[in-house]
């Protein structure tokens, strides 16, 4: 479906992605980075709105670049609401079916029920200038499924909606990859990602750290300590304590009263934490798990490529 | 002989393939003319384009009213003067001034309004948007020109053919707002932040100086073919010193030829640099 | 756990003093500006000019203002280009170049073969007049031995001319390039709440606004015309006491640019700030500029200058005020002094000038008031 082989883009000195090598079968994808971690711009090469500077692109067995037959099987829902205030929802989504060939009465027929899909025809005929963000979002997912592509690309689809309709939507993605079309769907939140797809690829700094299902990533990372940060008032005495213990792996110190530890324990950890921290008299201010973020699965999986762990 | 067929089976794909993509731009372009006319509907575009085509009117009522004296009563009714008036304010400064800005920003409307991605990737996208958005550019130019030409012989009519020297005006606006709304759309596409400086910039310098250098050069200028065309084409009482400064021998077929020729040229040229170029929707600076 | 309720701690620090604030905005605006590689190289192209009016003035001091030194002619050729006419006043009448001449013979009764033509532009007919009147040879006017006052008049058409023609031109296209966005942008992105949610006011906004432009303008502008200045100080005879005689000039120079740079800041902001899409702002900025040239240059061909009736002339001078780059030029004109030494200077043609200072005065007052308006209207309930 998508072939990546060796794909670096560069805009001037800034590497926007570091060779990349990707190959996805047909189905759904989750395509998982922080802000700035090259996301969009490994969509927009899949799009063919950039040209790589070093590597091939191919989409459904072609390069996506000035692909007329690519075009047309391909929807893509850009992140950036790039939307005419003066303009209909509706007048928009035609518009865009005719670019894409269909005859007026077509264009008409297939706006209209692309539009009752994403719950938008009551608001089809307002201007897109008083769009609420969720709509904005609903409506520019109109025009990626309306002339019925193979293959969606959608860049962060649930940015603005409500919980109603992050569900509905998820229900439509979900809906769509049932019926056996290709997805791969950006995003910088894991659960998002998760609640559509099991397979997703993870994306930091340009590079590709990851790839497989939810598990195979967890699983990744088991060999990397769990890091649990500890904000208290006499630093040294706990981590001589914990080290006594032989639970922690590695003790750091990092300012303001904080230390970091990494263990492979951590349930042991969280379990017998308290009754340590009174025996040793210590005054704990805050604890905190490092793992609980996506910014911290990315931080450990940048250590193994890096060959820290 | 296989490779005769192969030849053959190559030129056959790639002229049913550019039929089909010509067949395409046919039907999508006017949808863009369409799509592109009602947004330019918008109030500021309306007041813009009023203020262009009364322009013209409310000079010739100037200069025909408030520059009349005993000797000279009626000013513009001179059909030299008239003439020479309404080349440089309608087929010049109006056709211009629209055209500076409905075509020069063809495209960096749209990536800067963040639009642009999703006209891309569209199977009859980025030419027949580009042409679509031209056509709308020299269709509301033309119309606002006419209307002003219109407006201006309310005014005053010139004695003699004055059909005649209208008809011809009339024509040179055609010409020049297809011309010069090629040229700004390829200024556009190849600087897209500072299109409409660079468009001011090359109309000064090249198109107002260089056309009146007695030399091979000004015949690269749209001017100068304009000016012959005026020149040629004008009734002889409505030809002034003006026309007849830089005129040059050559036929009307000739300077016709060249400006469409131009035209396309410049069509042709911005299409293939926009193919190439690869554009995303960075925040302007 | 004890919730601390610390309040609100000012900084203890030292402030920017408050009429120091608006330099914020304009240092960072002069700096986005300066990313543009297209705006350093019309920088670059602006100061081509002052190299040719440099020229001038070295060919004035070595040349012209001493008759009899070899490459007279040729220095006073190039003089004229830069100040048409003056060379035929500046000449004894067997070296008058004969490009300069009228073909037509004058009209005025009692008008003298020879005699220098009013129709010739403009600033050498002034000198003429300087060196004609009582005097024997050229820099022995009555009164003034050393050619002070013929120095002072060409210098100032010299300096007049360079405002008026190069500069203007790349002034109109920096601002263009410039100006646009500087308002526009903070319109569309409703940056005004961050603006003003800071201690900063309406004031100190416009002003740094508008110092961005006067910044990039004295590049382009004041900062040659004194370099030129200098330039004509250190090229002229030693014993010759050229600062007594142009000491104003320099204070003149300052005062045509803030003739030039105030009301052209204030109109441009101003449009910038009536929209959010900055091609209108560049739009209208040429446009009132393309416009306003176009209506007098259209009248004024439509009248010839040898055929027209008082009443004809008095309405095309009326006509400059039609067009900004003409009304600008005739203030700048009397500010260097130069206003009586038009061919056609009258008690009406000043009278005009005065009239052409009071609509810049109010071009400037109305884009201002535009202006605070567009800013503060995101704060109007």
């Amino acid at each position: 479906m998508i072939e990546l082989d060796h794909v670096t883009k560069l805009y001037g000195s800034v590497i926007g992605v570091n060779d990349v090598t990707m190959s996805l079968q047909g189905g759904a994808y989750g395509l998982l980075g922080p802000n700035g971690s090259g996301k969009t711009t490994l969509l927009n090469l899949i799009t063919g709105q950039l040209r790589p500077t070093i590597g091939t692109v191919r989409v459904l067995d072609r390069p996506p670049m000035n692909n007329v037959d690519l075009f047309r099987r391909l929807g893509v829902c850009p992140e950036r609401d790039g939307l005419y205030p003066g303009v209909t929802g509706f007048d928009w989504v035609c518009y865009l079916m005719r670019l894409h060939g269909f005859g007026r009465r077509e264009a008409v027929a297939r706006t209209e029920k692309a539009v009752e899909l994403v719950g938008m025809k009551d608001a089809m005929h307002r201007r897109m200038g008083g769009y609420s963000r969720g709509m904005r979002q609903r409506i520019k997912l109109a025009q990626a499924l309306a002339h019925g592509p193979e293959l969606l690309i959608l860049d962060e689809p649930l940015n603005g909606l409500d919980p109603i309709g992050r569900h509905e939507m998820t229900d439509l993605l979900k809906q769509w990859i049932r019926s056996g079309r290709g997805l791969l769907f950006a995003s910088h939140i894991l659960h998002e990602v998760e609640a559509v797809t099991h397979s997703f690829m993870l994306i930091c700094g340009g590079r590709l750290l990851a790839a497989g299902t939810s598990e195979e990533v967890h699983n990744l990372l088991a060999d990397v300590p769990h890091e649990i940060r500890i904000r208290c008032d006499n630093p040294p005495q706990l981590a001589r304590r914990l080290i006594d213990e032989g639970v922690v792996e590695s003790v750091r110190f990092a300012g303001e009263g904080a230390l970091i530890l990494g263990t492979h324990r951590p349930a042991t950890v969280y379990a017998q934490l308290p009754q340590w921290v009174q025996s040793s008299g210590v005054r704990v201010h805050e604890l905190r798990s490092s793992d609980d973020s996506l910014q911290a699965l990315f931080n450990s999986l940048l250590k193994i490529h890096r060959g820290e762990s | 002989m296989n490779a005769l067929r192969a030849i053959w089976l190559f030129l056959r794909l790639r002229t049913r393939h550019l039929f089909r993509v010509l067949l395409n731009a046919v039907r999508t372009i006017p949808a863009v003319l369409g799509f592109e006319c009602r947004r330019v509907s918008a109030l500021p575009r309306l007041i813009i384009t009023v203020g262009l085509v009364i322009f013209p009117g409310v000079l010739a009522a100037l200069v025909h009213y408030c520059g009349a004296h005993v000797r000279d009563p009626e000013p513009l009714r001179q059909p030299e003067r008239w003439t020479f008036m309404m080349f440089v304010l309608v087929p010049e400064v109006v056709c211009l001034l629209g055209l500076l800005l409905w075509a020069t920003p063809v495209i960096q409307t749209e990536v800067e309004g963040k639009t642009w991605p999703y006209l891309a990737v569209r199977p009859c996208g980025k030419v027949p948007i580009l042409l679509g958005k031209y056509l709308t550019a020299v269709v509301w130019t033309v119309l606002a020109a006419w209307l002003a030409l219109v407006l201006s012989l309310i005014v005053v009519i010139p004695s003699g053919k004055a059909h005649s020297g209208v008809l011809v005006l009339g024509a040179l606006v055609v010409l020049s707002a297809l011309t010069y709304g090629a040229l700004y759309v390829l200024i556009g596409v190849l600087f897209l932040r500072r299109s409409m400086i660079v468009a001011v910039a090359y109309t000064f310098v090249f198109e107002f100086l260089v056309s009146w250098i007695p030399a091979m050069v000004k015949q690269f200028t749209v001017q100068y073919h304009l000016r012959n065309l005026a020149a040629i084409w004008l009734p002889s009482d409505y030809v002034s010193g003006f026309f007849l400064a830089s005129a040059g021998t050559a036929p009307w077929w000739q300077h016709v030829l060249i400006l469409l020729g131009m035209t396309a040229v410049f069509l042709t040229a911005a299409a293939l640099v926009l193919r190439r170029r690869q554009l995303i929707t960075a925040p302007e600076v | 756990m004890p919730i601390y309720d610390l309040g609100y701690r000012g900084w203890q620090g030292r402030l920017v003093p408050e009429a120091g604030r608006f330099w914020a905005i304009t240092t960072t605006g002069i700096r986005l500006a300066w990313q543009s590689k297209f705006l350093r190289r019309i920088l670059l192209l602006a100061w081509a000019p002052t190299a040719l009016f440099a020229a001038g003035f070295f060919a004035y001091e070595q040349f012209a203002s001493r008759l009899d030194n070899q490459g007279t002619r040729q220095a006073l050729e190039f003089l004229s280009f830069l100040v048409p006419g003056v060379d035929d006043h500046l000449l004894p009448p067997e070296l008058r170049t004969r490009q300069f001449r009228s073909s037509r013979p004058d009209p005025r009764p009692g008008a003298q073969a020879g005699a220098p033509d009013p129709r010739i532009p403009r600033g050498g007919a002034a000198v003429g007049r300087a060196w004609r009147d009582g005097r024997s040879g050229p820099g022995e006017e009555a009164g003034d031995s050393d050619g002070g006052r013929q120095r002072h008049l060409v210098w100032s058409w010299l300096l007049s001319n360079f405002f008026r023609y190069p500069q203007a031109v790349v002034m109109a296209l920096m601002v263009g390039i410039i100006a646009p966005p500087l308002v526009a942008q903070d319109v569309r992105t409703r940056a005004f709440m961050l603006y003003f949610s800071r201690p900063l006011t309406r004031i100190e906004y416009v002003v740094g606004k508008m110092a961005v432009l006067w910044g990039y303008l004295a590049l382009i502008t004041t900062l040659p015309a004194l370099f030129l200045y200098v330039l004509g100080v250190f090229l002229s005879p030693p014993d010759v006491p050229v600062v007594w005689h142009t000491w104003d000039l320099p204070l003149r120079i300052l005062a045509a640019s803030a003739v030039l740079m105030i009301p052209t800041t204030a109109l441009a902001l101003a449009l910038s700030s009536l929209t959010s899409e900055i091609r209108y702002a560049t739009f209208a900025w040429f446009a009132i500029w393309a416009v306003g040239w176009v209506t007098y240059a259209i009248v004024n061909a439509s009248m010839p200058p040898g055929a027209r009736t008082p009443g004809q002339a008095v309405f095309v001078d009326r006509m400059t005020l039609a067009s900004f780059y003409h009304t600008l030029g005739r203030v700048q004109h009397w500010v260097f002094g130069l206003e009586t030494s038009l061919p056609d200077a009258s008690a009406a043609s000043i009278n005009m000038t005065a009239t052409a200072a009071i609509e810049m005065a109010a071009i400037t007052l109305v884009s201002l008031a535009v202006l605070f308006r567009r800013v503060s209207s995101p704060m109007r309930i």
